[in-house]
């Protein structure tokens, strides 16, 4: 696996709630670069091309996360968004232009492990991008969903479709990238919850 | 025992004030400053004190209740961050909240008899958090105990379809041997049709504006045998009142208290 410096790396973390913000940013100044808003305007205020991975809280009171994502995309931005969440998610995510997604509460360890993995991934063209982007939902989806639930969402089967189809279209990184896959699959991304 | 009824469900917050001092302190802490604040913000407006120390060889990173000046309980500051200071209201609307690692911190659930007046987001991230929680924790031990009676009221019965957190945890108490009965507007008759609970309609003023989650065992050891431990714990009375008194502004307790708990069911059988 290519390792890359990632220390340069500057980090936007946008949560409603303060002290959970700062929190984040606590933990992730020790590596990266770190800026913190409070809110969804803040946060396109304080977003510029510097800003390599956006933490971005989902419920927000004015802007929500989901809106800031797609101003941030509609921009054009070559920026990694991390969705960071309480809301558990359901198939809407589907259609979400995310790189990655987790649950609240965050543990320090995976904090570092997503925006590290995020960093990673940018060095990747395209169709492996969307090929992580896709295994997130596959794997958050699996982590809240029972299996009767994913067997029937259509939503839920096409992305596993598509996931085998960009693997085939990748098959000279295949190597490469089980090893990625594999730790980007480990990331803890929702509490396991056993159901009755 | 007390058999008299108050006027209003308010009556039951109003017999606890001023009853005892709780405080809870932080032992040891290694972490962050934020995490701090996190919890002083969660009761900034409410009686109970937040107080740190350091103690020599002590274990870190723990929070003690103390009640007038002895410990009632104790909860790593891990499991009370990651069920209560890094979570939101979400977590348990959108999850059933039965997560594998300490689900309901004991120095959470011990700040019982105590008036609380919470706003809900966006005033307040945390403050109606705390009825949440309890209120998951009710339903959870009127599960774990598996008989007995257990009594909800959601404004509108329509909040119970709101989230697949909520739907699902009706969908196992209608499937125990749990006498369960749910309180609301009938805003969308179909939302309790499917589930197998005893429904309330009716629109008056405490249908719309109380918020009651009450359980009463039948026996005290449980559904399973006298060796199952959690159920027979989980076999003992518990009511939380809350009344919204204002646009998401609710003033609430919740108690323990045997005859207390037993007033409030009979309230909810004579009134609603």
């Amino acid at each position: 696996m290519t390792t890359i410096s990632t220390d340069d790396a500057t980090i936007l973390v946008v949560d409603d709630e303060r002290d959970v913000a700062d929190l984040y940013a606590f933990r992730l100044e020790e590596h990266f670069t770190v800026r913190t808003a409070y809110g969804g305007q803040e946060a396109l205020d304080a977003f510029d091309s510097d800003i390599d991975v956006i933490l971005l809280d989902r419920r927000m009171p004015g802007l929500t996360g989901d809106e800031v994502l797609q101003r941030v995309r509609e921009a054009d931005a070559d920026v990694r968004v991390v969705m960071v969440t309480a809301i558990d998610p359901d198939v809407d995510i589907v259609d979400m232009d995310f790189d990655d997604y987790l649950c609240k509460p965050i543990g320090k360890e995976t904090l570092l492990e997503a925006v590290e993995h995020q960093l990673t991934a940018r060095e990747y063209g395209e169709t492996v991008q969307e090929l992580f982007r896709a295994t997130s939902k596959v794997g958050v989806l699996e982590a809240e969903k029972s299996a009767e639930e994913l067997e029937e969402s259509a939503e839920y089967q096409e992305l596993t479709q598509r996931i085998e189809e960009l693997r085939a279209e990748q098959s000279e990184l295949i190597e490469e990238l089980d090893d990625f896959e594999a730790a980007f699959n480990a990331i803890d991304r929702a509490p396991k919850e056993p159901m009755q | 025992m007390n058999d008299e009824l108050p006027d209003s469900l308010s009556g039951f917050i109003d017999e606890t004030t001023g009853t005892q001092e709780k405080t809870l302190l932080l032992i040891n802490r290694t972490e962050p400053q934020p995490l701090v604040n996190l919890l002083d913000r969660a009761f900034e407006n409410q009686s109970i004190q937040i107080q740190e120390r350091h103690i020599p060889e002590g274990d870190s990173d723990v929070v003690c209740l103390i009640e007038n000046g002895q410990v009632s309980a104790v909860s790593s500051f891990a499991d009370l961050s990651e069920t209560f200071l890094l979570v939101n209201a979400d977590r348990y609307r959108t999850s059933t909240g039965r997560s594998a690692t300490g689900s309901f911190p004991d120095v959470l659930t011990g700040l019982d008899d105590i008036e609380f007046t919470v706003r809900g987001f966006p005033e307040s991230n945390k403050e109606k958090l705390l009825l949440v929680v309890i209120s998951r924790f009710i339903e959870d031990r009127a599960l774990a105990c598996g008989n007995g009676e257990f009594h909800s009221t959601f404004q509108r019965l329509s909040r119970l379809d709101d989230e697949y957190g909520t739907r699902k945890m009706y969908e196992w108490l209608g499937d125990s041997n749990v006498e369960t009965h749910v309180y609301g507007i009938r805003d969308d008759p179909g939302v309790v049709d499917d589930l197998d609970v005893i429904v309330h309609a009716g629109t008056t003023h405490e249908y719309r504006r109380s918020w009651v989650v009450l359980f009463t065992p039948e026996t005290d050891t449980g559904d399973a045998s006298g060796s199952d431990i959690a159920a027979a714990d989980a076999c003992n009375p518990v009511a939380l009142v809350a009344i919204e008194t204002g646009p998401n502004v609710w003033r609430s307790m919740w108690t323990y208290d045997r005859d207390r708990v037993e007033r409030i069911k009979a309230y909810v059988n004579d009134r609603f």
